[in-house]
């Protein structure tokens, strides 16, 4: 895998074309987003697809610091979810996943099988019987409530794509380190850990960016207060302020700004931990 | 086997709703000062936000009222949406409901032992008809007013344009669509998307008129079984809504545009007449607006008055006494009224409320159309609060078999089979 | 290390003489426990409450439900709104999966070149996967609406004939969420293809450009069955996040007209939260998560073996 980026040659001037063709036509919603963020609202209306010329930073500034936004709020809102539901998940994840990784016998299938149901599960369906068991253990309305869940939710997805990849791991490495007296856990810690980062950063982008635009879970489990998040605080605002489109974009990006910048940093860690995870099965 | 696992998830869900109204119920109240409603509270109310009523509106709310309870915090909490209905009853289902809501589904909140009754004194500043917001001969639900469910708004300028008087039967308001189709424009604007009523508040209108001026207890009726929706008057009333709909008269988006925006697209002037509730009397356009209440066939006018603007309060609130005093405030303060009416137009109930002279123009207008000589009053088609209220979800499935009709996927006779199939299916609960 | 180590099956690891990693299984089992409470009491119990429920016809705001039997979802079965809300997103799931799938891999091949016009051209593929269907059912919503971005270009471009109310009739919502998902959904499978292709040794498409093969010939030969693993995950994802299809609906249509986009999804929210039947809105949920499994097994078990055939 040295030469993975070696052996590509040049491309022809027809692919480049063709690419920035079809790129152009796919990005064309994110050129409208983007260009109506710096726009009135009558501006927005009567050209929608126009530059913006005259250029303003009135919506920005609005969302970001009027005395009606809650950007900020619910920004924070959402890292104190988004954060330790990442962690608790890249945690529990791993440590399923090493097990799922190296267990064979029938109740390690057993176990992958129930789940993979979680995977399938659409959480609509766990809203009533969850907020009923979060309630008893006095959890309903609070950040943790929220944060367990998410953790609970996605550790099938985490340690499903990290079992994928501790089969990768030559099994001697390990061998090697039982043979030196090495405890189970220093060997996950000190051997499997380092050779996890690449497949952590997948798991994370994948957790992050879900949580992070969950809507229907904040406005259920969190309920209607304080809790509010980016996304539930854009959902609010379709409802709302739907004609009032400037404002409207310079949300939207706002919100996204966060997610993306997260999501580019660690993308070529995410394709490098994709590319063993597909390749590797 | 399964009942018995049943009766267990039963025996569970049981235990978690006591601990949690053990835990409400346990809040200590030091002794009399829980009844005083002038004594140190901290209360959530729940409510919405539209064009009208902004989060600025509720928190003057809140201020007004706490020129009379100044020992009062109110924390403001808004639903998601226009749609606050469903939302108080995700928050009841989960255990986390506000102190005082707006606007809840009354039927299944006081069927679920969720909210308070008020009591005589509470109601004693309201002059409310008896029956909306009572349910078994309590009362639960406080109204700050009434409005009138439709209104036909219209663009003035375009009806002297193009010559229109305000129609008083309802072949006048088809021959004015028709003259107004005919200069290219569109004559009635209506909505859809996420705010499925606005599609059918037109129809709910024309079925007041129609139908439950001929018998207001039709509800009541149609669930003892003496009507039905195939009924040949229901009939009529649905295909008179739906005629205008095939003759092109509505806007070629109705079903994909939501309030807010069905609202500005009126604003805008892409559309001659609006058959909004009569909160669209605060619309601020930039052309002359007039109004007028919707004619039944024959030409009478029976106004659809609906009360659900209302305010509610939790079994479980701490604060039952700071609760209802900050309800009743805001249903009777002559400041929270005036607010109201300003902001969304409301048609105030309180007893000895004086509209201010300076009034402006639309609403005083609303409030001619809303006394449009010989009016009689009923409760409308599908908003309908307390003891006749359709069965829980049933206008959500109306809309969208109406929806369905507009969109050509079904005809009248199916449409009215299938909502007399799902009035039964959703009336045993 | 080579290729065709791949596919889960440990089985076949110790079948080719590795050594068994049994003897360490069991004292890892430990490592689970943690990961597995919390999957246990947050997911796994709610599931199975809910999945009593779908035998009862418990309500949203009793808690007193009896048993009924297999009634709900008997009724589902002859309820021509759930078939028909049912149809929709399984036809929005196999366009998505066909689609996505297909468009996704032409993408990745047109762009699996270096220099920094591809990067940038990737960043804007891989944008909307970041983003929350909140945010591109707005997007959307204002190209499609009756004034929207499409209608006033194709009036600019002389086809105002084309133009028309794309959110406001059943058929053209219901193409319009389809559309929109799709695009939502191409950005992750192209990262995927693209990773697969990355992992296309050098060698082998020198040696099957030596052999005469085209550039057809040596994708069809070489390149396609290297991204078996890849297409594995592909349509796992699409299918399970097709079937699980949520936001956009709600946001760009409100699940309208006429509940022609509604999908099992929202369906569930409406019936339990909105109708108060949470004993049949469990029984939908049930039918969807049978309906997936099933098809997720069958699927990737297929496509597995293709990968194994390699």
């Amino acid at each position: 895998m040295t030469n993975v980026l070696t052996r590509r040659r040049r491309p022809g001037i027809a692919r480049v074309v063709i690419a920035l063709v079809v790129s152009a036509i796919f990005a064309i919603p994110l050129y409208i987003a983007l260009v109506n963020v710096f726009k009135t609202n009558d501006q927005i209306l009567l050209a929608p697809t126009a530059l913006p010329a005259p250029f303003t930073l009135d919506n920005l500034i609005a969302v970001a610091t009027g005395p009606r936004s809650h950007f900020w709020r619910n920004l924070g809102n959402s890292l104190i979810i988004v954060l330790p539901s990442m962690a608790g998940t890249v945690v529990l994840g791993s440590t399923v996943g090493y097990y799922l990784g190296r267990a064979t016998g029938a109740g390690a299938r057993l176990l992958q099988a129930i789940l993979l149901l979680g995977l399938m599960l659409p959480f609509q369906v766990l809203l009533l019987p969850l907020s009923i068991i979060l309630r008893t253990i006095g959890l309903q309305g609070s950040y943790v409530g929220l944060i367990l869940f998410n953790i609970a939710f996605y550790v099938p997805f985490a340690a499903f794509v990290y079992a994928r990849f501790v089969k990768t791991v030559p099994f001697e490495l390990e061998e090697a380190a039982a043979l030196d007296g090495a405890r189970p856990l220093r060997t996950f810690v000190q051997i499997v850990v380092p050779l996890l980062r690449p497949t952590t950063a997948s798991v994370m982008i994948f957790v992050g960016v879900w949580i992070w635009n969950d809507f229907l879970n904040p406005l259920v489990i969190l309920g209607p207060g304080d809790g509010a998040t980016v996304t539930t605080g854009i959902y609010l605002a379709i409802g709302q302020y739907n004609t009032d489109f400037g404002t409207m974009f310079a949300l939207t990006l706002l919100a996204a700004l966060p997610i993306l910048a997260f999501f580019f940093a660690l993308q070529d860690r995410f394709v490098a931990g994709l590319a063993s995870g597909a390749t590797k099965g | 086997m399964h009942k018995q696992v049943t009766r267990g998830l039963i025996a569970f869900a049981a235990v978690a709703s006591l601990t949690l109204a053990g835990c409400s119920a346990s809040a200590p109240e030091e002794g009399s000062s829980a009844d005083d409603p002038q004594a140190p509270a901290e209360i959530t109310f729940l409510t919405f936000q539209s064009p009208n009523l902004t989060e600025q509106f509720w928190e003057d709310q809140v201020a007004e009222i706490q020129k009379t309870y100044p020992n009062l915090t109110v924390n403001l909490e808004y639903t998601p949406g226009l749609d606050r209905q469903d939302y108080a009853k995700q928050l009841l289902a989960t255990g986390t409901l506000p102190d005082v809501i707006w606007d809840v589904p009354l039927q299944d909140f006081v069927s679920a032992g969720a909210l308070l009754p008020y009591s005589s004194e509470d109601l004693a500043g309201i002059d409310a008809p008896e029956g909306s917001g009572t349910i078994d001969g309590e009362h639960y639900s406080l109204t700050v007013g009434a409005q009138v469910i439709p209104l036909i708004y219209y663009n003035k300028d375009e009806f002297d344009a193009l010559g229109i008087e305000e129609p008083t039967t309802f072949s006048e308001l088809k021959d004015a669509a028709a003259t107004i189709a005919a200069a290219g424009k569109t004559p009635f604007l209506i909505g859809g998307g996420a705010d499925s009523w606005a599609s059918t508040i037109f129809l709910d209108g024309i079925i007041t008129s129609d139908v439950i001026a001929a018998d207001p207890q039709w509800t009541a009726a149609r669930r003892a079984g003496d009507v039905s929706f195939t009924d040949p008057d229901f009939e009529a009333a649905v295909k008179k809504w739906l005629d205008l709909s095939t003759s092109g008269y509505f806007n070629s988006d109705a079903l994909s545009v939501d309030y807010s925006q069905l609202q500005s697209k009126f604003a805008n002037g892409e559309g001659v007449m609006y058959p909004m509730g009569s909160w669209a009397g605060a619309s601020q356009v930039d052309f002359n607006v007039g109004v007028f209440a919707l004619p039944s066939s024959s030409g009478d006018y029976t106004l659809g008055l609906n009360y659900g603007q209302a305010l509610a309060v939790s079994a479980t609130t701490k604060f039952p006494a700071q609760a209802k005093a900050f309800a009743v405030a805001m249903a009777t303060g002559q400041g929270a009224n005036l607010a109201q009416l300003k902001a969304d137009s409301v048609i105030p109930v309180a007893k000895g409320f004086e509209a201010p002279t300076d009034i402006p123009p639309l609403i005083s207008k609303t409030f001619d159309a809303y006394q449009t000589d010989g009016a009689a009053y009923v409760e409308p088609f599908g908003w309908t609060q307390g003891q006749n209220a359709l069965p829980s979800g049933f206008t959500a499935e109306f809309d969208k078999g109406a929806q369905q009709l507009l969109s050509g996927s079904t005809t009248v006779k199916d449409f009215l089979a299938q909502m007399d199939k799902t009035f039964d299916d959703l009336d045993q609960g | 290390m080579t290729l065709s180590t791949s596919a889960s099956a440990v089985s076949r690891a110790s079948a080719r003489g590795r050594r068994k990693p049994r003897p360490l299984a069991t004292w890892r089992f430990p490592f689970a426990i943690p990961g597995f409470v919390f999957y246990g009491g947050l997911v796994l119990v709610p599931l199975v409450l809910s999945f009593f429920y779908s035998f009862t016809d418990r309500s949203l705001l009793r808690p007193d439900a009896s048993f009924v039997g297999f009634d709900n979802y008997l009724r589902l079965l002859s309820d021509p709104s759930f078939l028909g809300t049912f149809g929709f997103t399984s036809v929005l799931t196999v366009v998505n999966l066909v689609l996505v799938n297909a468009v996704g891999l032409m993408v990745a091949v047109l762009l699996d070149k270096v220099g920094r016009v591809f990067f940038a051209v990737r960043m804007a593929f891989f944008v909307p996967v970041a983003l929350s269907g909140v945010i591109v059912a707005f997007i959307w919503s204002r190209i499609l609406t009756d004034n929207g971005v499409l209608n006033s270009t194709l009036r600019a471009l002389g086809l105002g004939d084309l133009a028309q109310s794309w959110l406001g009739t059943s058929f053209t919502a219901q193409a319009s969420v389809v559309v929109v998902t799709a695009w939502q959904a191409l950005g992750l499978c192209i990262v995927v293809y693209l990773a697969g292709l990355q992992t296309v040794p050098r060698e082998l498409l020198d040696s099957a450009r030596i052999d005469g093969c085209g550039p057809v010939g040596s994708f069809a030969n070489v390149t396609w069955p290297l991204l078996a693993p890849s297409l594995t995950i592909n349509a796992t994802l699409l299918l399970i996040n097709g079937f699980k299809t949520y936001d956009i609906p709600v946001v760009m249509t409100g699940t309208g007209p006429g509940g022609a986009t509604s999908t099992v999804a929202t369906e569930v929210i409406r019936v339990g939260f909105s109708l108060n039947r949470v004993g049949l809105a469990s029984a939908m949920a049930i039918i969807m998560l049978a309906v997936v499994a099933f098809i997720t097994v069958v699927i990737v078990g297929l496509l597995q073996r293709r990968e194994v055939s390699n």
